[in-house]
């Protein structure tokens, strides 16, 4: 079970969230939906513990993992590299999940020769690999088209599907809400709070 | 595309071929015209005294002394260098109170540097690498400073959520950053440490190319001079293109995939 109890999220004068309280249940999917600049990526900061200051509680699981905005893959490393020495899983293991995401044949390619949808694929194989409680997907499928956004859409459900775990997802768009999630949740006013 | 990069490649080198040749020509033309050979001896005059001094052993000798201290004073002021350049770029209250040092030591020049540590510490080998080293710290700081300011936030979020220790992400999200300073502050930098070590050499040592220079400019014999100082700048350009540009081609590998 993860609880979000943010009393405010301020940075210097300006308060950025305020009251935003909500629960997920183990392997429940949620989004949360709202405009872009409203606040959801420092939501998710909090969530991910990368900023611990705030005010309020946060209790979540020990084990999650993260699919940024961008891919942030190390451009000087090749895939299955960057699998491996961010996620020190054996080399098996992440055969598999590259086969998963349908990159085999990519392993031993920088990222810089793969394209922007191949690079969110080895962003969200890195994420699996590590069999997360927490699957926190943030944005990840902006500044893709349509068809490959339809593509990563489908994958994603396909990966999340045949695992047991939770996932957040953060984004402006509520098709992809709906298509992914069970339950969405909307953030917005100034600071913002959930309001749906 | 492969056979046009090999002529590009051809095309190169013999451009770097024919600058050497013409300045040898150059160089073999003015000590001609001078007839000289106590002021100005010619390449080939030059190149049987390298051979000589080479066949008595004593060139290899007080090469491999230089040397030596070239790549401790490189070692202690790179790493020294990284770590300044690193707590300094990635706090900026520490860089508030350094930032004024850095400037002094920069603008030190190295024959103070050098006079001082003799003075302080003595006339000894400890002496003459601290006085090297001391002389380009700084700079290494100053450039892996710049570097550690410009490294991805982005990536240091990656590493804490995939929990990476903090070795992982000095070898792995850090210094592969940090390459292009690493690359620059290296190559620099081994250029200016082997000139000073040769000062260093001048005034306070009793072996090493930059004392036999002392002794042969006591002696005015500039042709030994000139064959000491090509056959050590060799040696140099030997460690560029044999060791560090490979070391550097390799970590590059990525940028030209």
């Amino acid at each position: 079970m993860i609880s979000v109890a943010v009393k405010r999220k301020s940075f210097g004068a300006q308060t950025v969230l305020q009251d935003v309280n909500f629960d997920i249940a183990t392997d429940e999917r949620v989004s949360i939906v709202g405009p872009s600049g409203v606040g959801k990526s420092t939501l998710l900061r909090l969530i991910a513990e990368l900023d611990r200051d705030y005010e309020g509680q946060i209790s979540t699981v020990k084990n999650s993992a993260v699919v940024f905005q961008e891919p942030t893959l190390l451009n000087w490393r090749d895939v299955m590299d960057n699998l491996r020495i961010t996620t020190r899983k054996d080399d098996r293991t992440l055969e598999n999940i590259l086969a998963e995401v349908g990159l085999s044949d990519k392993s031993d390619m920088f990222p810089s020769q793969l394209s922007l949808g191949q690079q969110r694929r080895v962003s969200l194989a890195r994420a699996l690999a590590v069999n997360p409680e927490l699957l926190i997907l943030d944005e990840p499928f902006a500044s893709l088209d349509d068809e490959m956004v339809d593509e990563m859409l489908a994958l994603t459900k396909q990966v999340v599907d045949t695992r047991n775990m939770a996932l957040l997802l953060v984004t402006h768009t509520k098709k992809e809400a709906a298509f992914l999630t069970d339950r969405q949740l909307m953030l917005g006013g100034n600071p913002a709070t959930i309001i749906q | 595309m492969y056979f046009y990069n090999q002529k590009v490649k051809q095309i190169k080198t013999l451009s770097r071929i024919i600058s050497i040749a013409a300045f040898i020509a150059i160089w073999a033309g003015l000590a001609f015209v001078l007839q000289d050979r106590e002021t100005l001896p010619g390449p080939l005059a030059v190149w049987q005294l390298m051979i000589g001094e080479l066949q008595s052993g004593e060139l290899l000798f007080h090469i491999a002394i230089t040397l030596r201290r070239v790549a401790f004073a490189f070692v202690i002021a790179m790493s020294l260098g990284v770590v300044f350049g690193l707590i300094i770029g990635r706090n900026r209250n520490v860089n508030r109170w350094f930032d004024s040092w850095l400037l002094i030591f920069l603008n030190l020049p190295a024959l103070v540097t050098i006079v001082l540590c003799y003075l302080w510490i003595g006339l000894t080998e400890t002496a003459a690498i601290v006085a090297v080293s001391l002389n380009k710290i700084p700079m290494v700081t100053v450039m892996i400073r710049e570097g550690a300011r410009a490294l991805d936030p982005k990536l240091f979020d990656m590493a804490q959520v995939f929990h990476m220790n903090r070795a992982a992400r000095l070898r792995h999200v850090i210094l592969p950053q940090l390459a292009p300073q690493l690359a620059a502050s290296a190559r620099t930098g081994l250029a200016l440490i082997w000139k000073i070590v040769l000062v260093v050499e001048f005034l306070g040592r009793s072996n090493g190319v930059g004392f036999q220079i002392h002794l042969y400019f006591q002696l005015f014999d500039v042709g030994r001079v000139m064959a000491y100082s090509i056959s050590f700048v060799l040696v140099m350009l030997a460690v560029e293109y044999l060791i560090l540009q490979p070391i550097e081609n390799r970590a590059n590998r990525w940028r030209h995939a």
